[in-house]
């Protein structure tokens, strides 16, 4: 994810200036990279499981830890907010996690700053709201406990940025927020809805908060966080993201007890979390022999705690890491502080022995005969068009692989056969030398009782002033003479080729390609003027074909 | 031998010819075709090369010459309009304007400039509709047609009319150059040497059977003179790279693994422990299948339980086993190695695949939506994150990079992850790939115990790198001539 970063805003979090050189590298343990150094700094984070950092107050928590402060300690003063939860939303969205931050006092630039966490919160482990979404109210507007429902679309309030009261339906077509994330509720007939114990709507989560209870201004002293969504677990660490930020800017975090129907959660839980470490897994996976002193020390730079006890050793991990799922993740921490620019490479022997298919040498042999007769080998795309595969070379529209979701017109298929590719090659070098001999070996689709097979092809095409029928089946007859493989030719009609000079290639009793002479319209199609003679094999089934018999007997000399 | 003799001894049977019918004259090249019974362009051929010998002399001279253009042919076959309409009212005298269309002796788009012609010159006059015929001669078109038949045969009139008939697009102007050759100084002397039909030009099979050869001189050939340019057959660039990368790896004990373009998503990315709502997993990043749209994963159904199972307890989300079988285009070729894992293998073992895979991304010098990847994967009990370096350095070098380095990256499938970057010299730094050891979550649900070591490799990149180009469309060049360029000098 992309993010741009206010550099002095990072610095004043953070209290300590820091340099150039060392800001990458501390950003890049992060798995941050720096695309653009300037006032506003414009970063890519990889990780996309670290959504703690989409937050300058997090990527300055983190700064922090490695410049050797002190972690701040995040606690819960109580579980005081009760939310009730009605068993209906269970279908549409059943998560909801809650806090209240109070004696705040924001101002201008930190209320800017919650509104771009919330929206990248939503952007990306929200995945758009539809897992998760984010709403702050003041607080001090709310007659607890509150409650999450179901709702008709025919109950009206007054929306955010809105004047009038409008019905769930209405804003779902009218409002911005209702259009751009109304798809999240396009399965449902009954909506999630959010009110107090006197029935003011606080909002239509996923969509809008109310414009009375949800807007929080530099007046608001109490901030109630909420966050619904269709994943508990992602739920839940949202809202402690969104927490942990208002405490950071000098909130103090009151914790709720979610009445679920069938159990109770609270939220948040700030607990941090111990793993099993044992240090001579780090040694094996890394190859790097580090003291026990010195991996706890390097643990520290990322707020992690080396324990040890009688059974062993145990790492503990503050509670928003959440990314740090096995002991692997803790070698990989470790490892993140070293610096990977400290990690040498270390050869190993592992005796083994090299194999590579047969096929791959069938096929260099093949490419060898065709260098020899002086064709130049080609490499084009699968993806392509039907007109390409099937108007161009004057045949009817058959049923191609064909793709959901193309992004161009130009490409919206895979191909059925090589010899357009070739065409099109031709097509862009018609000013350059004949005769032009082309070929090109590669990976065609076919769609076989509703089943889509790979298949290898080869097709070579010859444009000259003198193709005909005759010179490519020269070069059929030379390849195949190479194997000694037998063939014989059925005539057929196609509008590809030129009637009376096109043949189906037998081999084994077994259909394996074509040969012709190309029809000018075919040629005309492509803008060529040089008449022009080809075949097209399936050369994973001739391979097939020589394997069946003994290849070392076959081979001629 | 004089320099004369010389040359003419090495002078090419067309150039004799030209020289012979050109002697002392000063000659068009039409009439030097005519002279020396020589096609036009075989003419042409020989003055470039005697030009170029300083045997003879070309000079030009730019001539503006009139043609009748398609409709002056056709006026001069049926005559001018206002010529028919003349001759039309002659047996009448006087028509109505539709009449005289009706008669055909007169086309729609001519009527009007036919009309008024006659009328400025005071042969007709106009009533309400119709025409009528008031002087019985007209000496101004016999002068027009004469025009008319000046030009046709190349004849560059003087006449007042020739205006109008530009104006009309009946004559169009024409530059000609016009070029007349004539003999220089050597060119005499040369032509003193010429003898004709005592000199051997080709060889023939005749020739040699019948002894001829032996009572007959070979013409002298000038060496120099360019001939026709040959180009060899080619193994394209990159399959050449391809190949000699899978020579390299098979060297170091390595065995080619294959598999399906079109891949079900458990395969792509379910087995890769890679979040279904990932936001790499949507159709703005994976390509699907339309139809079929979904596979068939029933072989599997153990195994889709349990990665269903650490799916959803590590990433807190449902997992669709219809998502699953879900077609797509592979997205990255690791989709290979996985398959490799479950399926039989050696272990300890090394195993590469090379294979197209697809992204949509628009076509540009920077992204292709089809391309390239080098995938592998290292199975043995004891591996470390070291020889997984050690094994990058092996990829830097075989596509000639001075440097490589690991960044800290971030995949799903992997901890410790690297990314990998190159750099050569005059070409700079550049990003080739990721890597890293599979993570428990991947190798639990398919059994296995050993590490692994697994990398993806922009091959298409490598190759840039190799090659030294920035535009990433050269992987699949339509360029013939970028192609079959300079190759010997590139190896």
């Amino acid at each position: 994810m992309k993010l741009e970063i206010d550099r002095s805003q990072l610095m004043d979090t953070i209290g300590v200036h820091i340099p150039d050189e060392e800001l990458v590298k501390f950003l890049r343990r992060l798995k941050i990279e720096v695309e653009e150094l300037g006032p506003v700094l414009k970063l890519e984070l990889a990780d996309t499981n670290r959504v703690e950092l989409v937050s300058l107050r997090g990527i300055a928590r983190e700064l922090g830890r490695m410049l050797g402060r002190a972690p701040k300690k995040y606690a819960v003063k109580s579980y005081s907010l009760h939310v009730f939860v009605d068993e209906m939303v269970g279908s549409i969205r059943p998560y909801i996690a809650t806090s209240v931050i109070k004696g705040i006092k924001l101002n201008d630039l930190q209320i800017k700053e919650l509104i771009q966490v919330q929206e990248r919160l939503d952007a990306t482990i929200g995945r758009n709201r539809k897992v998760t979404s984010i709403g702050l109210y003041d607080f001090s507007k709310i007659r607890p406990p509150i409650y999450y429902k179901i709702a008709p679309s025919t109950v009206r309030f007054v929306p955010l940025g809105f004047e009038e009261e409008m019905s769930l339906a209405e804003i779902l077509e009218l409002h911005p927020k209702g259009k751009e994330y109304g798809w999240i509720l396009a399965s449902t007939k009954v909506y999630p809805l959010l009110t107090d114990s006197l029935g003011q709507v606080l909002s239509f989560p996923p969509i809008i908060n109310s414009n009375d209870l949800g807007r929080v201004t530099e007046n608001t002293r109490d901030i109630l966080v909420e966050v619904t969504g269709t994943s508990l677990k992602s739920v839940e660490r949202v809202l402690k993201i969104m927490s942990m930020d208002l405490i950071d800017m000098g909130g103090v975090c009151y914790g709720s007890i979610i009445h679920y129907p069938r159990s109770l959660r609270r939220s948040p839980i700030f607990q941090d979390r111990k793993i099993s470490f044992n240090p001579e897994h780090f040694w094996k996976k890394s190859g790097v022999k580090l003291s026990i002193p010195s991996l706890r020390k390097l643990l520290k730079f990322s707020g992690f705690n080396l324990l040890s006890s009688k059974r062993g050793y145990q790492v503990q991990i503050p509670f928003y890491r959440e990314d740090v799922m096995d002991e692997v993740d803790v070698i990989e921490e470790i490892l993140l502080h070293y610096g990977y620019e400290n990690l040498t490479p270390e050869p190993f022997s592992l005796p083994t022995t090299g194999k590579v298919d047969s096929f791959w040498e069938f096929l260099n042999e093949v490419r060898e005969v065709l260098i020899g007769l002086g064709f130049h080998e080609i490499l084009s795309f699968t993806l392509t068009n039907p007109q390409m595969l099937f108007d161009q070379m004057n045949v009817k529209r058959n049923e191609v692989v064909e793709l959901l979701n193309p992004i161009t017109s130009q490409f919206s298929c895979l191909r059925n056969s090589i010899l357009p590719s070739l065409l099109e090659f031709s097509s862009r070098n018609k000013r350059y030398f004949y005769p032009q001999k082309l070929f090109e070996i590669g990976e065609v689709f076919h769609l076989y009782n509703g089943e889509i097979i790979e298949k290898i092809h080869l097709s070579a095409i010859l444009l000259d002033k003198e193709a005909s029928f005759s010179s490519m089946k020269s070069v059929l007859d030379c390849i195949l003479r190479e194997f000694r493989i037998k063939y014989f030719l059925k005539e057929v009609v196609t509008g590809t080729f030129i009637e009376g000079r096109c043949a189906e290639i037998y081999v084994n009793g077994k259909k394996i390609g074509i040969l012709g002479e190309l029809n000018p319209q075919v040629l005309e199609n492509w803008g060529l003027i040089m008449p022009a003679s080809a075949l097209e094999l399936d050369i994973g089934d001739l391979f097939g074909s020589i394997e069946n018999k003994d290849r070392s007997k076959s081979r001629s000399i | 031998m004089s320099k004369e003799k010389e040359l003419a001894e090495k002078l090419h049977a067309l150039e004799r010819k030209v020289l012979k019918a050109l002697s002392d004259k000063t000659l068009s090249v039409e009439e030097l075709a005519a002279a020396s019974g020589l096609k036009e362009a075989n003419v042409e051929r020989a003055l470039l090369w005697l030009k170029s010998k300083g045997l003879i002399e070309v000079s030009e001279k730019h001539k503006r010459i009139y043609t009748l253009t398609e409709l002056g042919r056709r006026y001069l076959k049926i005559g001018l309009p206002e010529e028919r309409i003349f001759k039309f009212l002659r047996g009448v005298k006087k028509i109505r304007i539709c009449e005289l269309l009706n008669s055909g002796s007169i086309e729609k788009d001519e009527i009007d400039i036919a009309i008024g012609t006659l009328k400025r010159n005071g042969i007709i006059k106009l009533a309400e509709n119709s025409i009528e015929l008031i002087r019985d001669e007209f000496p101004e078109i016999q002068e027009k047609r004469k025009v008319l038949r000046d030009i046709s045969e190349g004849v560059i009139p003087e006449s007042p009319f020739l205006h109008e008939m530009l104006r009309r697009g009946i004559v169009q102007k024409v530059e000609k150059v016009e070029r007349s050759v004539t003999i220089t100084m050597l060119g005499r002397e040369v032509l003193k040497w010429v003898k004709e039909g005592k000199e051997i030009d080709q060889l023939t099979p005749q020739l040699i059977l019948s002894g001829k050869w032996k009572t007959m001189k070979f013409r002298k050939y000038d060496i120099h003179s360019p001939a026709p340019k040959l180009f060899p057959g080619r193994i394209n660039k990159y399959i050449r790279f391809i190949n000699s990368i899978k020579r390299a790896l098979l060297g170091l004990g390595f065995q080619e693994m294959k598999g399906p373009i079109v891949e079900m998503n458990f395969f792509n990315c379910d087995l890769l422990f890679m979040p279904q709502d990932h936001p790499a997993r949507d159709i703005h990043n994976i390509f699907f299948i339309k139809n079929p749209s979904s596979g068939d994963l029933k072989e599997f159904r153990e195994m889709l339980k349990r990665v269903r199972k650490i799916h959803e307890q590590s990433w807190g989300i449902s997992f669709s086993e219809e998502f699953s079988r879900r077609y797509v285009l592979r997205s990255h070729c690791t989709a290979v190695s996985i398959r490799k894992l479950i399926s039989k293998l050696d272990i300890p073992g090394k195993y590469f695949t090379i294979g197209r895979c697809y992204r949509p991304d628009v076509l540009s010098w920077k992204h292709l939506p089809e391309f390239f990847q080098l995938d592998g994967i290292v199975i043995g009990k004891e591996l470390n994150f070291r020889n997984l370096i050690y094994i990058l350095g092996i990829f830097a070098e075989l596509c000639g990079a001075e440097a490589y380095r690991i960044l800290p990256a971030y995949f799903p499938f992997t901890e410790p992850s690297a990314e990998v970057a190159m750099y050569k010299e005059g070409f700079g730094w550049i990003e080739i790939g990721g890597a890293g050891m599979l993570r428990p979550e991947v190798l639990r649900p398919i059994g296995i115990k050993e590490e692994v070591l697994a990398w993806g490799l922009g091959l298409d990149r490598m190759f840039m790198l190799k090659e030294g180009f920035k535009d990433i469309r050269n992987v699949f060049s339509r360029d013939l001539r970028w192609l079959i360029q300079n190759e010997a000098g590139n190896r």
